[in-house]
């Protein structure tokens, strides 16, 4: 056992055990692509206990780590119970100068990611290390929707990749999260970003191909917004005093690169269903959006069910009141937590065919641009949502 | 077993907000018409969601409840109609599962006549321990001087005991003898009664009546130093084995009285502000803030550990015993014209009765509860304006049963109704059928969603617990204003305290160019500037504001998250591996979002550091920067840096170059005059005379001979306070004693400002400016040593000219708006400058301008004495130089082609002007030859012209201060766009003169669209009293210049020669600020456009 480690990572593992070996070698491939001699520690769900590889930096331990199937959480399985602070407590035990937490999932795991993400937490001092993944035109809607433009509008910093598998963090972070009693929760995924910003952390985003987590047979949209929808919106309280005092965004430094394709284009999407979805739901849940919205969202979205499928779209600042009316009602319980948010899918399915009906007809690049436009709109409709958080009142406009 | 706390910040009491309540009046768990702990624990969850952080409890422990619990009989238990100790060990655990604190009574002073402990004293004999727990006497006539506070019940403050056969003492209530804190184990047994209650997890303790533990013969047995003896003692103890827990002391006592309470620190942690109390309802009752204001000002400051409890209403009435007596008569006129309104020395009412249920003014009133300086403390049932009974004796009307809903008894007992311990509120207005919590709840208008709201408001911002306080001082005095400060928060609170709509205008001049944004709508007021601050509040308004940076404009380039260099010491940064990253990353992106940057809109090439110092002993060092354009000029600034690890005082982000990761940890590297230990190292330089060896050089201070005088008191402290930020220069105040001048921009030579301040102090004791104290000088190389600093005596001013001039404009404008124009003031309005200069002053200028004219007349008069003083220097760059033909042709030359060349920027920009100036600037390019044939006329005069001196050189309003009936010129440092050998020329003293006139047209059409943008139908009217004015005021500067200087070498004495001149120079400023008004507000044209149109009328 090495008792020190320069690099210490925590690797959910894959489901085939077999391929657990190649993706150790893959971890510590990357870790040797940074040139100096670095002792690793890679703590790995389904390893062998006492197993061992050859790293640059000498034998590299391999730690089996206890996991519990969290099921119900989509897409994300086999995970220690309490991931993260599984990691800080093994960085701290072996006074690591880098962390990196690296979700399930081998094949698309390449040394050269693995580099990409280590090195700016030691040659940069930089604290977090976020995956910006170069996403296709499809990818990551649900963060693109509403987790990125609206942890931007409300913490101040442009991070793209917050429900990504990946990160990195460094020996600070490790002294200084996952102490005490206090949860440093994976089954609230969006808690990283609002706490590095709250703690003046020095946040970098690292382009790498995109990964996605085993998808699988059948998605429940319902549990997985409500899932990430939920945690997004509980943490809004405590951090209240912090978001309503950053008055703008600013960009992560982004560090390195990856040639992406911005030309690259997608094959069509039929958003009838979700088009139809969502007007069913406007006639159905006429009971209960007008406890959440104001009258004058209401009308929009009457307008909006009578619109052209070809020209079906939500306005961008539309949207964003939307989600804040959300969060809103989540923190004023409104009503019940759970039916709220399953009331949020329908509009959730109508941002989406709004979006397509866009994105499809252009490239990556002209996505992205349009994504930027949304998120700009959450940052102008800030105020929307402060005064509405500092004086509920249902008589609104 | 001993429990914690449940709070680990020792100062959770400043941030919280403390919610009183009774517990037989909240909730009736077991039906038996008292309310209990099983009760209490099932509304906790109410209490939570009102938003309140602390509950106070008041006591619960057995007495024969005569005054209602605070006669105690036993401490160390609960009474049984509250239920058991374990419903309260239940409740207190539920309440800090829900992150509430508990705060009880300790109710020391006196027991309850059934105490074991009395009944067991009266028995002993005299002398024993046992006697001696209480204070007793064979004779009722000792500390004769101690008042008695239950007036209406009491008439001494001894009583007979048939059983001891002697008189016992007691503050209160006959049946509540005082224990006697000159016995030691009284001591020891309150000790042991408050390890009781602290052992089991209370988090808070009110001491009850605290000022009265000590009699003393001679004295009136309040406030006796031995008190605090006692205190202390409790606090010890406290500190000694319960951390995060709090006392608050009840001491109703004026506010120099309770100061001690806090000791230094090491007594109470709190304290009620009791005189603020009545002052607070008197204030709006009289519609002046003074009585509150008054107060305020004898607050004494208290231990930054420390904090006062604020409170409108409470269980017992509304004390009037720290109010003077015309005070109280008018209280009780005011809030209980009823007599049985009022008990002892004040008034048994609850808010909402005593405000007549009138919505705003309770909003008014829990705004400067929750606003000012000081935890707010609740009193049940007022979150939902509950009323009172004030046929119920003593103070029971306040302490009725909590109205929970209409249902029987309120629900708040489902017993007989008359077995409740005390009948609940029923009358229309105020009873349980209209005023209670399930009918407000459901009410998103009610005052109890008002009260929530502000109450998460609060919260919000740490500052209302935590900050400063500072009132401000408008006019209006049915307006309070004031501004709490903390951390880097601002917020300035404005409450109406009148019926109606009031108007204020607040000097918020030290907030210039912040924004104020409305805290509950978050809504953007119009950003602060030197001017007054107009609001209009309506009735009982109040508004909190906010004071944010402004808003960065919207095309700043987007900033990333800072670099971070990586450093062990500044020998890293200007000579190792991160030079480089300073010069092509840092620097270029940091310099030209400072606003002293002269190179905006110049597209840098490069920058180089050229020179570098340390600043011994800090963390700071001075820079100097050499930029290269890309049009091929080059400048350099003097840069000093400073490194931070100081999260507290973090200066404003565009103040900050880059992180730094260094082994003193994470720091950020900012502009080091926003950093306090660089800005007194700066000061010590110039003090001690220091020489520091830069790389390429040495930065000199030099101590001016009147630095002594200008310091003053040599160990005085002077905290260094950043300035305003200027267009060129960056300045810090020390105290108010000195301020320091940074030259941003540097150039070889000696600086103009320094050069001129420095002989006007010390050789010509010219006193109109502020004094030179010193300078920093940098020289490099073999170059001439530059002065990269100045600093001067802070001189005592009202504000400076252009912001006075234009109020008295704005006072002009008013007065004479409703009258016709005098044809006298048409005359002086046509009039010729040099015509009107020459005569004595017009009465009708002297009535319609008044303070102007003076004014005017007295800068006239110092502008001439300066040039005096500048004019018989015999030094070789001060001595005066003729103002012969060949300088009189070389001038006639170079105004000509200054002016042909603005002319030419007009042509060229004619079809971009507003509609409006296009006519105008048609007919000065029409009179383009007559106007330049003007400065022909220079070359061509024959009389005596003056002479050339040094000048001040850019001159005008802003360049003055008002000081009393007085002036004090400043800024000698010239156009700084201006090269130094431009700026130290001599030149004809009539320059200065030309600069200040235009001034004075300026500030008339600024205060005239100003005045008219609110009545744009007046402009035609007024225009003519504009032109009056600058005429009038113009005139009179110039009269009190040729008074001054008649006789003087420097001064034309050729009448033809001063005409000529004073023409060519004010055509030439007039061009000048055509030129600049072109370039950076195209709208302000019409101002010198039509003082050229003017000049050439006056020919």
């Amino acid at each position: 056992m090495t008792d020190r480690a320069d690099v210490v990572v925590q690797w959910a593992g894959s489901r085939a055990t077999g391929t657990i070996r190649d993706g150790i070698q893959r971890v510590v491939a990357g870790i040797g692509l940074l040139g100096d001699d670095l002792t690793v520690v890679i703590a790995c769900a389904g390893a062998g206990d006492g197993e061992a590889t050859e790293s640059p930096g000498g034998p590299a331990t391999i730690v089996p780590i206890d996991t519990a199937p969290l099921d119900r959480i989509p897409m994300i399985t086999a995970l220690p119970r309490d991931p993260y602070r599984t990691l800080f407590t093994l960085g701290r035990r072996h006074d690591a100068r880098a962390l990196l937490m690296l979700g399930t999932g081998d094949d698309q795991l390449t040394p050269g990611m693995v580099a990409s993400l280590v090195r700016p937490l030691i040659a940069d001092a930089v604290d977090v290390v976020t995956p910006g993944y170069q996403r296709q035109i499809f990818d990551g809607l649900l963060n693109a929707a509403v987790v990125s433009p609206l942890t931007r509008a409300l913490y101040g910093r442009r991070v793209n990749g917050q429900l990504g598998l990946d990160f990195g963090f460094s020996a600070r972070v490790a002294q200084r999260w996952g102490i005490g009693d206090e949860e440093v929760p994976v089954t609230r995924p969006v808690w990283l970003l609002p706490q590095a910003v709250a703690d003046d952390m020095h946040i970098c985003e690292v382009p790498v191909p995109v990964r996605l987590p085993p998808t699988p047979e059948s998605i429940d949209l319902s549990a997985l917004l409500s899932h990430v929808l939920g945690s997004l919106f509980t943490d809004l309280e405590p951090r209240a005093p912090f978001w309503q005092r950053v008055v703008r965004s600013r960009a992560v430094p982004a560090i390195g690169r990856v040639d992406a394709d911005a030309h690259a284009t997608t094959t069509p999407v039929d958003v009838r269903p979700m088009i139809d979805s969502f007007g069913l739901a406007y006639r159905n849940l006429q009971s209960v959006w007008p406890l959440v919205l104001p009258p004058a969202t209401l009308v929009e979205l009457k307008r909006l069910t009578l619109a052209d499928p070809a020209r079906f779209r939500l306005d961008d600042g539309l949207w964003a009141r939307i989600v804040y009316d959300f969060a809103l009602a989540h923190r004023l319980r409104t009503i019940n937590r759970e039916h709220l948010l399953r009331a949020f899918v329908p509009l959730y399915l109508a941002w989406v065919a709004s979006y397509a009906t866009d994105a499809q007809r252009g490239t990556r690049a002209m996505a992205d641009a349009r994504l930027e436009q949304l998120c700009q709109a959450f940052e102008h409709e800030k105020p929307y949502l402060v005064r509405r958080w500092r004086w509920p009142d249902r008589f609104n406009p | 077993m001993k429990r914690p706390g449940s709070m680990s910040d020792p100062l959770w009491f400043k941030d919280a907000i403390i919610y009183e309540t009774h517990v037989k009046a909240f909730f009736d768990g077991n039906d038996d018409g008292v309310g209990d702990f099983p009760g209490l624990l099932q509304k906790l969850d109410y209490i939570q969601d009102l938003g309140v952080t602390c509950i106070w409890l008041l006591p619960f422990f057995p007495s024969p409840m005569r005054d209602d619990g605070y006669d105690i009989a036993d401490y160390l238990n609960v009474h049984p109609d509250y239920g058991t100790m374990e419903d309260f060990q239940t409740f207190l655990a539920a309440a800090h599962e829900r992150g509430l604190q508990v705060m009880i009574e300790l109710v020391i002073n006196h027991t309850s006549d059934q105490h074991p402990w009395f009944q067991r004293a009266r028995q002993a004999p005299p002398g024993s321990p046992e006697r001696d727990f209480y204070v007793w006497s064979d004779t009722d006539q000792r500390y004769a001087e101690a008042r008695i506070i239950f007036t209406d019940t009491e008439h001494s403050n001894w009583t007979w005991d048939p059983i001891a056969k002697a008189y016992f003492w007691h503050r209160f209530f006959s049946h509540q003898p005082d224990l006697n804190y000159d016995n030691p184990q009284v001591v020891e047994e309150v000790l042991a009664v408050m390890r009781y209650w602290l052992d089991m997890g209370v988090d808070g303790l009110r001491l009850d009546a605290i000022p009265y533990l000590i009699e003393r013969d001679g004295t009136n047995c309040e406030n006796l130093p031995e008190t605090h003896v006692i205190i202390r003692r409790i606090r010890e103890e406290m500190d000694r084995g319960y951390a995060g827990r709090m006392i608050l002391a009840e001491a109703n006592q004026w506010p120099t009285d309770v100061r001690p309470y806090f000791g230094d620190g090491d007594e109470c942690h709190m304290a009620f502000h009791f005189p603020l109390m009545p002052r607070i309802f008197m204030a709006l009752r009289l519609e002046d803030r003074l009585p509150i204001t008054d107060i305020m000002g004898q607050t004494p400051d208290i231990p930054g550990t420390c904090q006062w409890g604020l409170f409108l209403r409470n269980h017992d009435e509304l004390t009037l015993e720290m109010v003077s007596d015309a005070e109280r008569d008018y209280m009780y006129m005011a809030y209980s014209a009823d007599p049985k309104m009022r008990i002892n020395v004040g008034i048994r009412r609850r808010l909402a009765p005593l405000m007549d249920n009138n919505r705003r003014r309770i909003e008014l009133l829990n705004s400067l509860l929750f606003s000012f300086p000081g935890t707010p403390i609740l009193y049940y049932g007022d979150e939902i304006g509950m009323g009172d009974n004030i046929y119920l004796g003593d103070r029971n009307g306040v302490r009725t049963p909590m109205q929970w809903n209409a249902d029987r008894n309120g629900g708040f007992s489902r017993a007989t109704p008359g077995r409740l311990y005390q009948p609940v509120v029923m009358d229309p207005v105020y009873g349980y059928a209209a005023t209670n919590v399930e009918a407000q709840q459901s009410d998103a208008s009610s005052l109890l969603h008002w009260m929530r709201n502000m109450i998460a408001l609060r919260k919000l911002f740490r500052v209302f617990g935590r900050g400063s306080f500072e009132a401000l001082h408008p006019a209006n005095r049915k307006v309070l204003a004031y501004v709490r400060r903390f951390d880097g928060e601002t917020v300035l609170c404005v409450a109406n305290l009148s019926r109606f709509a009031q108007p204020v205008e607040l000097d918020l001049a030290a907030f210039d160019g912040l924004r104020p944004v409305e805290m509950i709508g978050y809504v953007e007021f119009p950003p602060i500037t030197r001017r007054p601050y107009p609001l209009t509040l309506g009735p009982y308004g109040f508004l909190w504001f906010e004071l944010q940076a402004a808003a960065e404009p919207a095309d700043t380039p987007d900033e990333p998250d800072q670099v971070r260099l990586q450093i062990d010491g500044w020998a890293d940064l200007f000579e190792g591996r991160e030079r480089d990253r300073l010069e092509t990353q840092i620097l270029p992106r940091f310099l030209p979002a400072q606003r002293w940057f002269g190179g905006k809109g110049r597209a840098i090439a490069r920058t180089r550091l050229v020179d570098w110092a340390p600043l011994e002993g800090t963390r700071a060092a001075v820079l100097f920067v050499e930029i290269l354009y890309a049009d091929a000029g080059r400048e350099t600034y003097g840069v000093p840096v400073a490194i931070t690890f100081d999260p507290v005082a973090l200066p404003p982000a565009t103040a900050t170059l880059a992180q730094v990761l260094s082994t003193d940890g994470i720091g950020l590297l900012v502009d080091a005059l926003q950093d306090d230990a660089a800005c007194t190292a700066l000061l010590t330089l110039i003090e001690q005379e220091k020489t520091i060896a830069s790389r390429h050089g040495v930065i000199r201070g030099v101590r001016g001979a009147g630095f002594d005088a200008a310091r003053g008191t040599r160990d005085a402290i002077l905290p260094a306070v950043r300035g305003a930020v200027e267009q060129s220069n960056t300045s810090v105040r020390f105290g108010d004693r000195l301020i320091l001048k940074w030259f941003r921009r540097q150039t070889p030579g000696p600086n103009p400002d320094g050069e001129i301040g420095r002989y006007l102090t010390e050789d010509a004791r010219f006193d109109r400016i502020p004094p030179f104290a010193g300078a920093i000088e940098h020289a490099r190389d073999d170059a001439d040593p530059a002065t990269i600093a100045l600093l001067q005596g802070l001189v005592v001013h009202q504000g400076d000219g252009w912001t006075w001039t234009l109020e008295e404009l704005d006072r002009y404008y008013e007065a004479s708006a409703a009258l016709p124009f005098p044809p006298e003031a048409a005359a002086i309005a046509t009039r010729s400058l040099v015509d009107l200069a020459a005569g004595p002053d017009a009465a009708v200028a002297h009535e319609h301008l008044g303070m102007a004219i003076e004014a005017a007349a007295t800068l006239g008069r110092r502008t001439g004495e300066l040039h005096a003083a500048l004019a018989t220097s015999t030094l070789p760059d001060f001595a005066p130089l003729p103002l012969d033909r060949e300088a009189l042709a070389a001038l006639a030359a170079s105004l000509r082609a200054d002016g042909a060349r603005v002319f030419g920027r007009l042509r060229a920009g004619v079809s971009t002007l507003p509609d409006d100036l296009v006519e105008q600037a048609g007919l000065v390019l029409a009179r383009r030859r007559s106007l330049l044939a003007r400065f022909d006329r220079v070359a061509a005069i024959d009389g005596h012209a003056g002479q050339r001196i040094r000048i001040h050189g850019d001159y005008h309003l802003g360049q003055v201060l008002r000081a009393r009936h007085d002036v004090v010129i400043l800024d000698f440092e010239g156009e700084p766009a201006r090269a130094i050998a431009e700026r130290r020329a001599r030149v004809s003293p009539v320059k200065d003169l030309a600069g200040m006139v235009r001034s004075f047209s300026y500030a008339a059409w600024t205060g005239l669209l100003a005045y008219t943008t609110r009545r744009p139908d007046d402009l035609a009217r007024i225009e003519p009293w504009a032109r009056f004015w600058e005429q009038a005021t113009s005139a009179a500067f110039l009269r009190g210049w040729r008074d001054v200087t008649a006789g003087e070498a420097f001064a034309p004495s050729d009448p033809d020669a001063w005409r000529v001149l004073l023409d060519a120079y004010l055509l030439d400023k007039a061009l000048y600020e055509l030129l600049y008004e072109i370039d950076n507000r195209p709208g302000w044209i019409r101002v010198p456009l039509g003082g050229i149109l003017a000049l050439e009328e006056d020919r």
